[in-house]
Protein backbone atom coordinates (compact mmCIF):
# COMPACT_ATOMS: atom_id res chain seq x y z
CA UNK A 1 0.00 0.00 0.00
CA UNK A 2 1.37 3.39 -1.01
CA UNK A 3 2.74 5.48 1.86
CA UNK A 4 4.02 9.00 1.58
CA UNK A 5 5.74 10.95 4.35
CA UNK A 6 5.96 14.73 4.51
CA UNK A 7 8.65 16.22 6.72
CA UNK A 8 7.96 19.85 7.49
CA UNK A 9 10.51 21.77 9.54
CA UNK A 10 8.84 23.85 12.25
CA UNK A 11 9.48 27.60 11.82
CA UNK A 12 12.64 26.51 10.03
CA UNK A 13 14.73 29.68 9.73
CA UNK A 14 13.78 30.91 13.21
CA UNK A 15 14.47 27.49 14.77
CA UNK A 16 17.93 27.34 13.14
CA UNK A 17 18.71 30.80 14.51
CA UNK A 18 17.49 29.84 17.99
CA UNK A 19 19.67 26.75 17.86
CA UNK A 20 22.71 28.75 16.68
CA UNK A 21 22.32 31.34 19.39
CA UNK A 22 21.11 29.92 22.72
CA UNK A 23 20.22 33.45 23.88
CA UNK A 24 17.34 33.42 21.40
CA UNK A 25 15.74 30.23 22.72
CA UNK A 26 12.35 30.74 24.29
CA UNK A 27 12.22 34.31 22.99
CA UNK A 28 10.03 35.68 20.18
CA UNK A 29 12.26 35.80 17.10
CA UNK A 30 11.57 37.14 13.61
CA UNK A 31 13.88 36.34 10.71
CA UNK A 32 14.05 38.97 8.00
CA UNK A 33 15.85 39.13 4.66
CA UNK A 34 19.11 40.94 4.05
CA UNK A 35 19.28 44.45 2.56
CA UNK A 36 16.50 46.85 3.37
CA UNK A 37 13.77 44.22 3.60
CA UNK A 38 11.61 44.68 6.65
CA UNK A 39 9.20 41.84 6.11
CA UNK A 40 9.11 38.85 8.47
CA UNK A 41 10.27 35.74 6.58
CA UNK A 42 9.73 33.36 9.47
CA UNK A 43 8.55 33.88 13.03
CA UNK A 44 9.41 31.56 15.92
CA UNK A 45 6.52 29.87 17.70
CA UNK A 46 7.00 32.27 20.64
CA UNK A 47 6.53 35.18 18.22
CA UNK A 48 3.56 33.50 16.52
CA UNK A 49 1.88 33.12 19.91
CA UNK A 50 2.06 36.93 20.21
CA UNK A 51 0.49 37.41 16.78
CA UNK A 52 3.61 37.85 14.60
CA UNK A 53 3.08 36.27 11.19
CA UNK A 54 5.13 35.57 8.08
CA UNK A 55 4.85 38.41 5.58
CA UNK A 56 4.13 40.98 8.30
CA UNK A 57 5.89 44.32 8.15
CA UNK A 58 8.55 44.66 10.83
CA UNK A 59 7.03 47.88 12.19
CA UNK A 60 3.68 46.13 12.60
CA UNK A 61 5.35 43.07 14.17
CA UNK A 62 7.27 45.22 16.69
CA UNK A 63 4.11 47.07 17.56
CA UNK A 64 2.25 43.93 18.61
CA UNK A 65 5.36 42.30 20.09
CA UNK A 66 7.81 44.97 21.37
CA UNK A 67 10.18 42.32 22.81
CA UNK A 68 10.59 40.75 19.35
CA UNK A 69 14.21 39.89 18.50
CA UNK A 70 14.98 40.51 14.83
CA UNK A 71 17.61 38.39 13.10
CA UNK A 72 18.84 38.82 9.52
CA UNK A 73 18.57 35.44 7.83
CA UNK A 74 21.61 33.48 6.68
CA UNK A 75 20.76 31.59 3.48
CA UNK A 76 23.91 29.45 3.55
CA UNK A 77 22.98 28.15 6.97
CA UNK A 78 19.51 27.10 5.79
CA UNK A 79 20.56 25.61 2.46
CA UNK A 80 23.37 23.61 4.12
CA UNK A 81 20.89 22.27 6.69
CA UNK A 82 18.46 21.35 3.90
CA UNK A 83 21.23 19.50 2.02
CA UNK A 84 22.14 17.56 5.17
CA UNK A 85 18.47 16.77 5.81
CA UNK A 86 18.22 15.29 2.33
CA UNK A 87 21.18 13.01 3.09
CA UNK A 88 19.31 11.84 6.18
CA UNK A 89 16.08 11.15 4.25
CA UNK A 90 17.97 9.16 1.61
CA UNK A 91 18.88 6.62 4.29
CA UNK A 92 15.23 5.57 4.32
CA UNK A 93 14.24 5.72 0.64
CA UNK A 94 15.70 6.80 -2.69
CA UNK A 95 12.40 8.52 -3.54
CA UNK A 96 12.92 11.90 -1.89
CA UNK A 97 11.47 15.11 -3.25
CA UNK A 98 12.77 18.32 -1.71
CA UNK A 99 9.59 20.29 -2.22
CA UNK A 100 10.95 23.48 -0.66
CA UNK A 101 13.80 24.48 1.59
CA UNK A 102 11.82 23.30 4.66
CA UNK A 103 9.56 20.56 3.26
CA UNK A 104 10.32 17.16 1.75
CA UNK A 105 8.17 14.28 0.53
CA UNK A 106 9.39 10.70 0.92
CA UNK A 107 7.79 7.74 -0.83
CA UNK A 108 8.45 4.89 1.60
CA UNK A 109 6.08 2.40 -0.07
CA UNK A 110 8.89 0.02 -0.97
CA UNK A 111 11.15 0.57 2.02
CA UNK A 112 8.88 1.03 5.07
CA UNK A 113 9.00 -2.68 6.01
CA UNK A 114 12.81 -2.48 6.29
CA UNK A 115 12.59 0.09 9.08
CA UNK A 116 9.63 -1.15 11.10
CA UNK A 117 6.89 0.72 9.19
CA UNK A 118 6.14 4.35 8.28
CA UNK A 119 5.48 5.47 11.83
CA UNK A 120 8.87 4.15 12.94
CA UNK A 121 10.58 5.97 10.03
CA UNK A 122 8.81 9.17 11.06
CA UNK A 123 9.92 8.76 14.68
CA UNK A 124 13.51 8.01 13.69
CA UNK A 125 13.73 10.99 11.34
CA UNK A 126 12.33 13.35 13.96
CA UNK A 127 14.81 12.03 16.52
CA UNK A 128 17.75 12.32 14.14
CA UNK A 129 16.83 15.89 13.14
CA UNK A 130 16.68 16.84 16.81
CA UNK A 131 20.03 15.14 17.50
CA UNK A 132 21.87 16.57 14.50
CA UNK A 133 20.43 20.08 14.35
CA UNK A 134 18.57 20.56 17.64
CA UNK A 135 15.41 21.62 15.80
CA UNK A 136 11.91 20.19 15.56
CA UNK A 137 10.10 18.80 12.55
CA UNK A 138 6.52 17.75 12.02
CA UNK A 139 6.00 14.49 10.18
CA UNK A 140 2.77 13.69 8.37
CA UNK A 141 2.01 10.36 6.72
CA UNK A 142 -0.71 9.26 4.37
CA UNK A 143 -1.60 7.26 1.25
CA UNK A 144 -0.63 10.22 -0.97
CA UNK A 145 1.01 13.64 -0.88
CA UNK A 146 -2.25 15.50 -0.22
CA UNK A 147 -3.09 13.47 2.89
CA UNK A 148 0.52 13.43 4.14
CA UNK A 149 0.50 17.23 3.94
CA UNK A 150 -2.84 17.38 5.78
CA UNK A 151 -1.54 15.02 8.49
CA UNK A 152 1.43 17.34 9.04
CA UNK A 153 -0.70 20.49 9.01
CA UNK A 154 -3.07 19.01 11.58
CA UNK A 155 -0.30 18.06 13.99
CA UNK A 156 2.04 21.08 13.94
CA UNK A 157 4.31 21.89 15.69
CA UNK A 158 6.59 18.97 16.57
CA UNK A 159 3.87 16.54 15.50
CA UNK A 160 3.76 13.01 14.15
CA UNK A 161 0.58 11.74 12.55
CA UNK A 162 -0.35 8.97 10.17
CA UNK A 163 -3.72 9.20 8.43
CA UNK A 164 -4.32 5.71 7.09
CA UNK A 165 -6.31 5.12 3.91
CA UNK A 166 -9.31 3.80 5.88
CA UNK A 167 -9.33 6.94 8.10
CA UNK A 168 -9.23 9.50 5.28
CA UNK A 169 -13.03 9.88 4.82
CA UNK A 170 -13.59 10.34 8.56
CA UNK A 171 -10.82 12.95 8.89
CA UNK A 172 -12.08 14.90 5.88
CA UNK A 173 -15.81 14.77 6.72
CA UNK A 174 -15.99 17.94 8.86
CA UNK A 175 -12.80 19.59 7.64
CA UNK A 176 -13.15 23.07 6.07
CA UNK A 177 -11.96 22.80 2.41
CA UNK A 178 -9.32 25.53 2.85
CA UNK A 179 -7.40 23.24 5.18
CA UNK A 180 -6.57 21.10 2.17
CA UNK A 181 -3.30 21.84 0.39
CA UNK A 182 -4.17 23.73 -2.80
CA UNK A 183 -7.53 25.17 -1.76
CA UNK A 184 -7.16 28.84 -0.91
CA UNK A 185 -9.39 31.18 1.07
CA UNK A 186 -10.95 32.63 -2.08
CA UNK A 187 -11.88 29.20 -3.43
CA UNK A 188 -13.30 28.29 -0.01
CA UNK A 189 -15.50 31.40 -0.17
CA UNK A 190 -16.77 30.36 -3.62
CA UNK A 191 -17.56 26.91 -2.22
CA UNK A 192 -19.36 28.42 0.78
CA UNK A 193 -21.48 30.48 -1.60
CA UNK A 194 -22.64 27.12 -3.01
CA UNK A 195 -23.43 25.92 0.51
CA UNK A 196 -20.34 23.71 0.67
CA UNK A 197 -18.59 24.22 4.01
CA UNK A 198 -16.77 20.92 4.57
CA UNK A 199 -14.73 18.45 2.55
CA UNK A 200 -17.45 15.87 3.22
CA UNK A 201 -20.03 18.11 1.54
CA UNK A 202 -17.63 18.84 -1.32
CA UNK A 203 -17.00 15.12 -1.86
CA UNK A 204 -20.76 14.49 -2.10
CA UNK A 205 -21.44 17.37 -4.52
CA UNK A 206 -22.19 16.05 -8.03
CA UNK A 207 -19.20 16.56 -10.29
CA UNK A 208 -21.44 18.26 -12.90
CA UNK A 209 -22.30 21.04 -10.43
CA UNK A 210 -18.64 21.64 -9.65
CA UNK A 211 -17.60 21.48 -13.30
CA UNK A 212 -20.25 24.00 -14.34
CA UNK A 213 -19.04 26.40 -11.62
CA UNK A 214 -15.26 25.86 -11.71
CA UNK A 215 -14.54 24.19 -15.07
CA UNK A 216 -12.02 21.34 -15.06
CA UNK A 217 -10.86 22.44 -11.62
CA UNK A 218 -14.26 21.28 -10.31
CA UNK A 219 -13.41 17.64 -10.89
CA UNK A 220 -10.05 18.11 -9.20
CA UNK A 221 -11.72 19.73 -6.18
CA UNK A 222 -14.02 16.74 -5.74
CA UNK A 223 -11.08 14.32 -5.91
CA UNK A 224 -9.22 16.37 -3.33
CA UNK A 225 -12.22 16.33 -0.98
CA UNK A 226 -12.28 12.53 -1.39
CA UNK A 227 -8.62 12.49 -0.34
CA UNK A 228 -7.43 11.34 -3.77
CA UNK A 229 -4.12 12.46 -5.26
CA UNK A 230 -2.10 10.60 -7.90
CA UNK A 231 0.84 13.00 -8.07
CA UNK A 232 4.11 11.12 -7.65
CA UNK A 233 6.99 12.00 -5.37
CA UNK A 234 9.42 13.56 -7.85
CA UNK A 235 12.78 12.24 -6.71
CA UNK A 236 15.78 13.98 -8.23
CA UNK A 237 16.71 11.15 -10.59
CA UNK A 238 13.13 10.96 -11.86
CA UNK A 239 12.25 14.61 -12.13
CA UNK A 240 14.80 15.46 -14.79
CA UNK A 241 12.99 13.14 -17.21
CA UNK A 242 9.94 15.25 -16.87
CA UNK A 243 11.30 18.75 -16.25
CA UNK A 244 9.04 21.49 -17.59
CA UNK A 245 10.86 24.67 -16.82
CA UNK A 246 13.94 26.08 -15.17
CA UNK A 247 13.47 29.29 -13.26
CA UNK A 248 14.96 31.57 -10.71
CA UNK A 249 13.31 34.33 -8.75
CA UNK A 250 14.65 36.88 -6.33
CA UNK A 251 13.11 39.13 -3.72
CA UNK A 252 15.12 42.30 -4.25
CA UNK A 253 17.02 43.85 -1.32
CA UNK A 254 14.76 46.89 -1.75
CA UNK A 255 11.85 47.79 -4.01
CA UNK A 256 13.08 49.03 -7.38
CA UNK A 257 11.37 51.13 -10.03
CA UNK A 258 14.24 52.22 -12.30
CA UNK A 259 14.28 50.20 -15.53
CA UNK A 260 18.12 50.01 -15.87
CA UNK A 261 18.35 48.60 -12.34
CA UNK A 262 15.53 46.13 -13.04
CA UNK A 263 17.36 45.03 -16.19
CA UNK A 264 20.59 44.46 -14.26
CA UNK A 265 18.72 42.09 -11.92
CA UNK A 266 17.12 40.39 -14.91
CA UNK A 267 20.55 39.82 -16.47
CA UNK A 268 21.71 38.21 -13.22
CA UNK A 269 18.60 36.00 -13.13
CA UNK A 270 18.87 35.11 -16.85
CA UNK A 271 22.48 34.12 -16.25
CA UNK A 272 21.58 31.89 -13.30
CA UNK A 273 18.77 30.21 -15.21
CA UNK A 274 20.91 29.61 -18.30
CA UNK A 275 23.84 28.40 -16.19
CA UNK A 276 21.57 25.80 -14.58
CA UNK A 277 20.08 24.85 -17.95
CA UNK A 278 23.56 24.36 -19.39
CA UNK A 279 24.64 22.24 -16.40
CA UNK A 280 21.69 19.90 -16.89
CA UNK A 281 21.86 19.96 -20.70
CA UNK A 282 18.56 21.74 -21.38
CA UNK A 283 17.56 24.54 -23.73
CA UNK A 284 14.21 26.35 -23.60
CA UNK A 285 11.94 27.67 -26.29
CA UNK A 286 9.73 29.89 -24.13
CA UNK A 287 10.90 32.65 -21.84
CA UNK A 288 8.84 33.94 -18.91
CA UNK A 289 9.24 37.11 -16.89
CA UNK A 290 7.66 37.22 -13.43
CA UNK A 291 7.08 40.53 -11.67
CA UNK A 292 5.80 41.15 -8.15
CA UNK A 293 4.89 44.67 -7.16
CA UNK A 294 5.35 46.26 -3.74
CA UNK A 295 1.66 45.46 -3.11
CA UNK A 296 2.44 41.74 -3.70
CA UNK A 297 0.38 41.77 -6.91
CA UNK A 298 2.17 39.25 -9.12
CA UNK A 299 1.95 38.55 -12.83
CA UNK A 300 3.94 36.94 -15.60
CA UNK A 301 4.43 37.51 -19.32
CA UNK A 302 5.78 34.98 -21.79
CA UNK A 303 7.47 34.94 -25.17
CA UNK A 304 8.17 32.15 -27.60
CA UNK A 305 11.58 32.02 -29.26
CA UNK A 306 12.21 30.72 -32.75
CA UNK A 307 14.67 28.09 -31.49
CA UNK A 308 15.56 26.63 -28.07
CA UNK A 309 18.37 28.33 -26.19
CA UNK A 310 20.36 28.40 -22.96
CA UNK A 311 22.45 31.39 -24.01
CA UNK A 312 22.28 34.05 -21.28
CA UNK A 313 22.12 36.96 -23.69
CA UNK A 314 19.43 35.50 -25.93
CA UNK A 315 17.24 34.83 -22.89
CA UNK A 316 18.06 38.24 -21.44
CA UNK A 317 17.24 39.89 -24.79
CA UNK A 318 13.82 38.23 -24.84
CA UNK A 319 13.22 39.17 -21.19
CA UNK A 320 14.08 42.80 -21.96
CA UNK A 321 11.60 42.81 -24.86
CA UNK A 322 8.95 41.51 -22.45
CA UNK A 323 9.84 44.17 -19.88
CA UNK A 324 9.82 46.94 -22.49
CA UNK A 325 6.29 45.92 -23.40
CA UNK A 326 5.08 46.52 -19.84
CA UNK A 327 4.00 49.67 -18.09
CA UNK A 328 5.05 49.15 -14.51
CA UNK A 329 2.52 50.67 -12.14
CA UNK A 330 4.40 50.17 -8.87
CA UNK A 331 7.95 49.61 -7.60
CA UNK A 332 9.04 46.02 -8.05
CA UNK A 333 9.59 43.74 -5.07
CA UNK A 334 10.40 40.44 -6.78
CA UNK A 335 11.62 39.42 -10.21
CA UNK A 336 11.73 35.99 -11.79
CA UNK A 337 12.99 34.53 -15.04
CA UNK A 338 12.25 31.07 -16.36
CA UNK A 339 12.68 29.13 -19.56
CA UNK A 340 10.15 26.50 -20.59
CA UNK A 341 9.27 24.10 -23.45
CA UNK A 342 12.56 22.46 -22.62
CA UNK A 343 14.49 20.20 -24.93
CA UNK A 344 17.49 18.07 -24.14
CA UNK A 345 20.50 19.41 -26.00
CA UNK A 346 21.61 16.89 -28.58
CA UNK A 347 25.15 18.18 -29.00
CA UNK A 348 24.43 19.12 -32.58
CA UNK A 349 27.18 21.28 -34.08
CA UNK A 350 26.43 24.93 -34.73
CA UNK A 351 25.83 25.92 -38.35
CA UNK A 352 27.63 29.26 -38.13
CA UNK A 353 31.12 29.84 -36.64
CA UNK A 354 29.80 32.74 -34.52
CA UNK A 355 27.35 30.39 -32.74
CA UNK A 356 30.15 27.95 -32.03
CA UNK A 357 32.37 30.73 -30.65
CA UNK A 358 29.54 31.87 -28.41
CA UNK A 359 28.94 28.32 -27.11
CA UNK A 360 32.64 27.90 -26.29
CA UNK A 361 32.70 31.26 -24.50
CA UNK A 362 29.75 30.25 -22.28
CA UNK A 363 31.30 26.84 -21.57
CA UNK A 364 34.53 28.54 -20.50
CA UNK A 365 32.69 30.98 -18.22
CA UNK A 366 30.82 28.07 -16.63
CA UNK A 367 34.03 26.14 -16.05
CA UNK A 368 35.64 29.14 -14.34
CA UNK A 369 32.62 29.66 -12.10
CA UNK A 370 32.41 25.98 -11.20
CA UNK A 371 36.09 25.92 -10.24
CA UNK A 372 36.49 29.26 -8.47
CA UNK A 373 32.95 29.87 -7.25
CA UNK A 374 29.78 31.36 -8.71
CA UNK A 375 30.17 35.00 -9.66
CA UNK A 376 33.97 34.62 -10.01
CA UNK A 377 33.45 35.88 -13.53
CA UNK A 378 30.28 37.85 -14.20
CA UNK A 379 28.64 40.14 -16.72
CA UNK A 380 29.77 43.67 -15.88
CA UNK A 381 26.22 44.99 -15.63
CA UNK A 382 25.57 42.77 -12.60
CA UNK A 383 28.59 43.94 -10.63
CA UNK A 384 26.98 46.22 -8.05
CA UNK A 385 27.37 44.48 -4.69
CA UNK A 386 23.86 45.23 -3.52
CA UNK A 387 22.48 42.90 -6.17
CA UNK A 388 22.41 39.97 -3.81
CA UNK A 389 19.22 38.12 -3.04
CA UNK A 390 17.74 39.24 0.25
CA UNK A 391 15.49 36.28 0.88
CA UNK A 392 15.99 32.68 -0.10
CA UNK A 393 13.53 31.38 -2.66
CA UNK A 394 11.07 28.93 -1.04
CA UNK A 395 11.66 26.68 -4.04
CA UNK A 396 15.34 26.30 -3.21
CA UNK A 397 16.61 22.71 -3.37
CA UNK A 398 20.04 21.11 -2.89
CA UNK A 399 20.41 20.09 -6.52
CA UNK A 400 18.52 19.39 -9.72
CA UNK A 401 15.89 21.43 -11.48
CA UNK A 402 12.26 21.94 -10.60
CA UNK A 403 9.61 20.33 -12.72
CA UNK A 404 7.94 23.67 -12.95
CA UNK A 405 8.51 27.15 -11.59
CA UNK B 1 26.47 40.06 16.34
CA UNK B 2 29.42 42.44 16.11
CA UNK B 3 31.52 41.82 13.03
CA UNK B 4 35.21 41.10 13.80
CA UNK B 5 36.70 39.33 10.75
CA UNK B 6 40.17 38.72 12.21
CA UNK B 7 42.48 35.76 11.63
CA UNK B 8 42.76 33.66 14.79
CA UNK B 9 44.77 30.68 15.97
CA UNK B 10 42.45 27.76 16.62
CA UNK B 11 43.05 24.33 18.11
CA UNK B 12 40.63 21.93 16.47
CA UNK B 13 40.08 18.23 16.02
CA UNK B 14 39.69 16.73 12.55
CA UNK B 15 38.18 13.29 13.06
CA UNK B 16 36.10 11.01 10.83
CA UNK B 17 35.42 13.83 8.39
CA UNK B 18 34.25 16.20 11.11
CA UNK B 19 35.92 19.39 12.27
CA UNK B 20 35.47 20.62 15.81
CA UNK B 21 37.09 23.78 17.20
CA UNK B 22 38.31 23.15 20.75
CA UNK B 23 39.89 26.48 21.75
CA UNK B 24 41.15 29.68 20.15
CA UNK B 25 43.17 32.72 21.04
CA UNK B 26 41.66 36.19 20.65
CA UNK B 27 42.90 39.50 22.11
CA UNK B 28 45.55 37.56 24.06
CA UNK B 29 42.89 35.47 25.76
CA UNK B 30 42.47 31.71 25.39
CA UNK B 31 38.82 30.88 24.81
CA UNK B 32 37.68 27.31 25.45
CA UNK B 33 34.79 26.18 23.26
CA UNK B 34 32.16 24.71 25.51
CA UNK B 35 29.66 23.93 22.77
CA UNK B 36 29.34 24.13 19.00
CA UNK B 37 25.77 25.36 18.66
CA UNK B 38 25.62 25.18 14.85
CA UNK B 39 27.82 24.21 11.95
CA UNK B 40 27.25 24.90 8.28
CA UNK B 41 29.23 24.92 5.07
CA UNK B 42 29.29 27.56 2.36
CA UNK B 43 30.40 26.11 -0.96
CA UNK B 44 31.87 28.36 -3.59
CA UNK B 45 33.28 26.54 -6.58
CA UNK B 46 35.64 23.88 -5.25
CA UNK B 47 36.26 25.93 -2.11
CA UNK B 48 34.43 25.24 1.15
CA UNK B 49 34.13 27.48 4.17
CA UNK B 50 33.01 25.81 7.39
CA UNK B 51 31.18 28.11 9.78
CA UNK B 52 30.82 27.34 13.47
CA UNK B 53 28.66 29.11 16.02
CA UNK B 54 30.43 28.34 19.28
CA UNK B 55 30.05 29.38 22.89
CA UNK B 56 32.33 29.40 25.91
CA UNK B 57 29.24 29.51 28.10
CA UNK B 58 29.21 33.32 28.27
CA UNK B 59 29.64 34.65 24.75
CA UNK B 60 28.66 33.43 21.29
CA UNK B 61 31.38 33.48 18.61
CA UNK B 62 31.24 32.78 14.89
CA UNK B 63 34.36 31.02 13.56
CA UNK B 64 35.11 30.28 9.90
CA UNK B 65 37.53 27.70 8.51
CA UNK B 66 38.56 28.12 4.86
CA UNK B 67 39.55 24.78 3.32
CA UNK B 68 41.31 26.52 0.44
CA UNK B 69 43.70 28.65 2.50
CA UNK B 70 43.64 26.35 5.57
CA UNK B 71 43.00 29.31 7.82
CA UNK B 72 40.64 30.31 10.61
CA UNK B 73 38.85 33.62 11.05
CA UNK B 74 36.82 34.98 13.91
CA UNK B 75 33.85 36.34 12.00
CA UNK B 76 31.71 37.86 14.71
CA UNK B 77 30.97 38.01 18.42
CA UNK B 78 27.56 38.21 20.05
CA UNK B 79 27.70 41.14 22.38
CA UNK B 80 24.31 40.54 23.99
CA UNK B 81 25.55 37.40 25.71
CA UNK B 82 24.36 33.80 25.54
Amino acid sequence: MKTIILIDMDAFFASVEQQSNPALRGRPVAVIGAGKRTVVTTASYEARARGVKTGMNLYEAKKICPELVVVVGNNDKYTHTCTKLKELYLKYTPDVEIYSVDEAFLDVTGSAHLFGGPLEIGRKIKKEIKRLFGINATVGMGPNRLIAKLAADLSKPDGLRWIKREEVAEVLEDLPPEQLWGIGKRMAEHLRSLGICTCGELARTPVGVLRSRFGIVGEHLKRMAQGLDDSPVAADDKETEDVKSIGHSMTLPEDVYRIPEIKAYLLLLSDRVCFRARQYGYAGKTVTLIVRYRSFETFSVRKKLNSPTNDTHRVFGAICELLDGLRLREPVRLLGVSIGSLLRQSGQLALFPEQDRRRRLLETLDRINLRYGLRSIVWAATLEPKRQPGVISPAWRPEGVHRSL
Amino acid sequence: MTEIDEPVVVVATFYQGRIRPVKFKWKGRLIHVKKVTYHWIQKDGLKEIHFFSVTDGKTLYSLAYDTDTISWHLQAVETEGV
